[in-house]
């Protein structure tokens, strides 16, 4: 019977581990599109358009992801509307992190200092130039930190994926589990990739903030105790 | 004090009001402000003076009267802001320097972006206006790495790359420690003696008396009186602003 390092090393595991990741990455770029222009509306304040993005963000946090995963694969093919099993996937976990990402970046471009743009509109600057090279380059700064979670977050998240049938890491595992029994050496060799991936996300989180955080991107207002460094 | 080369107004205020809620923070204000002209706005803390600038930069909107610049009705509306595209230039207390620009990227983003000036004329006109302010060797740098004062005469620089019709300066120096005041104060003096049109908001009494070719004197949302800077100092009609003088420089 093989044993762990079988599986780990399987072709069946890293083509699992290769569809958990592109299900991550799909995800997450869709979710931290869909959450900047989420964001963009609620800060824009057009009326007409908050109230839709409020119903949206109440309605994605307020439900679970497993109710919506299920619900885009099994319940919108009988309004006629049909997916494949990654599609839906990739549909219900980007629209849930388009809720969670938009608060993320709205936090984030609500830190910028107001006399930024005071200073933007002054020098002529129209509203969207403002918003992509005065408040957006600043927002990163607090808005890559809690995404770096989110990517991690949704590495874990997309093995629910495997309820709807995707063939990713954890289905693969309990397929050839279910077969064999060999619970234990199966599971860890899913664990141990999952680890991995989660490994990488992390370093990559962290050299990114290293990069966005360093003292050159101190806040102005702070200087003026600095004294003259002449 | 600078010649005036020609008279004719560029900035043209006729019964301003403003209201915050309940409160009236602008009352009933009227000044013109002719090309080439100095003009120093003094008042206690909270008679409305920061207020009126942000109206004529056209950062908050009033409730009642008109704000003509150059010819154009100024109001907060994106439409007015677009349409003014940096003719007036502003330098704040808090600096409000680009965080994340270098010193040259700072002076240069407008004119790039609203102007369309390239690149390299853009930086050229950015390293003389950084050698004006004497700042030259502050290229590079990061607004956190400058001293209050540099980030000031920064601040001028960046506002001075648009080339404005109109300058206005709210408390320039109030956020600096009194030895950094000096160097701000002094590249001011610079462009007004350069002919440049100005409009100051200032504690720096001495500053204004000697910048200055005209005062306005305000208290609680209200101009309490105008003049030529030396008649008001000397000899003010008003008790309360001979009374706001006297503690000034008490």
């Amino acid at each position: 019977m093989p044993g762990f390092l079988d599986y780990f090393l399987s072709v069946n595991f890293a083509i699992g581990a290769g569809i958990t990741l592109a299900l991550t990455l799909l995800s997450m770029i869709i979710g931290i599109v869909g959450g900047l222009v989420l964001a963009l509306i609620k800060v824009s304040g057009n009326r007409a358009l908050q109230v839709p993005t409020d119903l949206y963000i109440w309605l994605f946090r307020g439900t679970p992801i497993l109710l919506q995963l299920v619900f885009i694969f099994n319940a919108l093919p009988q309004m006629g509307m049909r997916f494949t099993a990654f599609t839906s996937a990739v549909i219900a976990l980007s629209l849930n992190e388009s809720a969670y990402m938009a608060e993320i970046i709205r936090a984030g471009i609500d830190s910028v200092d107001k006399g930024q743009r005071s200073a933007a509109r002054v020098l002529g600057l129209r509203d969207a130039q403002i918003m992509r090279h005065v408040v957006l380059p600043q927002a990163m700064r607090l808005i890559i930190p809690p995404t770096g979670n989110q990517f991690i977050g949704m590495l874990k998240m997309s093995a629910l994926a495997s309820v709807i049938a995707v063939q990713d890491l954890l289905l693969r595992a309990q397929r050839i589990a279910s077969a064999n029994f060999d619970y234990i050496d199966t599971l860890i060799a899913a664990a141990a990739w999952y680890l991995i991936l989660t490994t990488i996300f992390t370093y990559g989180q962290r050299t990114l903030e290293r990069r966005m955080d360093v003292t050159k991107r101190k806040r102005p207002e702070l200087s003026a105790t600095v004294g003259e460094a002449r | 004090m600078n010649q005036h080369s020609t008279n004719d107004k560029i900035l043209g205020l006729s019964n301003i009001k403003k209201n915050y809620g309940s409160v009236t923070v602008l009352d009933d204000i009227s000044f013109e402000q002719a090309n080439g002209e100095a003009v120093v706005i003094v008042g206690s803390s909270g008679s409305g003076k920061s207020t009126l600038l942000r109206c004529i930069a056209g950062l908050e909107d009033i409730d009642e009267g008109t704000i003509v610049f150059d010819g154009k009705t100024v109001t907060a509306a994106k439409d007015s802001r677009y349409a003014l595209s940096g003719e007036i230039g502003m330098v704040f207390q808090s600096f409000n320097l680009f965080a994340h620009l270098t010193v040259i990227e700072n002076i240069t983003l407008a004119p790039r972006l609203v102007r369309k000036t390239v690149r390299k004329e853009a930086e050229e006109r950015a390293k003389d206006l950084l050698e004006q302010v004497g700042l030259s060797e502050k290229v590079h740098s990061y607004p956190g790495e400058l001293s209050g004062g540099q980030s000031q005469r920064v601040a001028i620089a960046r506002a001075l790359a648009m080339d404005p019709k109109l300058i206005l300066f709210d408390e320039a120096t109030s956020a600096l420690d009194p030895e950094l005041t000096r160097e701000v104060l002094d590249v001011m003096q610079g462009i007004i003696q350069g002919g440049m049109t100005v409009t100051i908001v200032t504690h720096e009494m001495s500053f204004a008396r000697k910048a200055a070719d005209r005062m306005v004197f305000m208290e609680h949302g209200k101009i309490v009186e105008q003049g030529a800077t030396e008649e008001l100092f000397t000899h003010p009609r008003h008790e309360r602003t001979a009374r706001f003088l006297n503690q000034i420089s008490a």
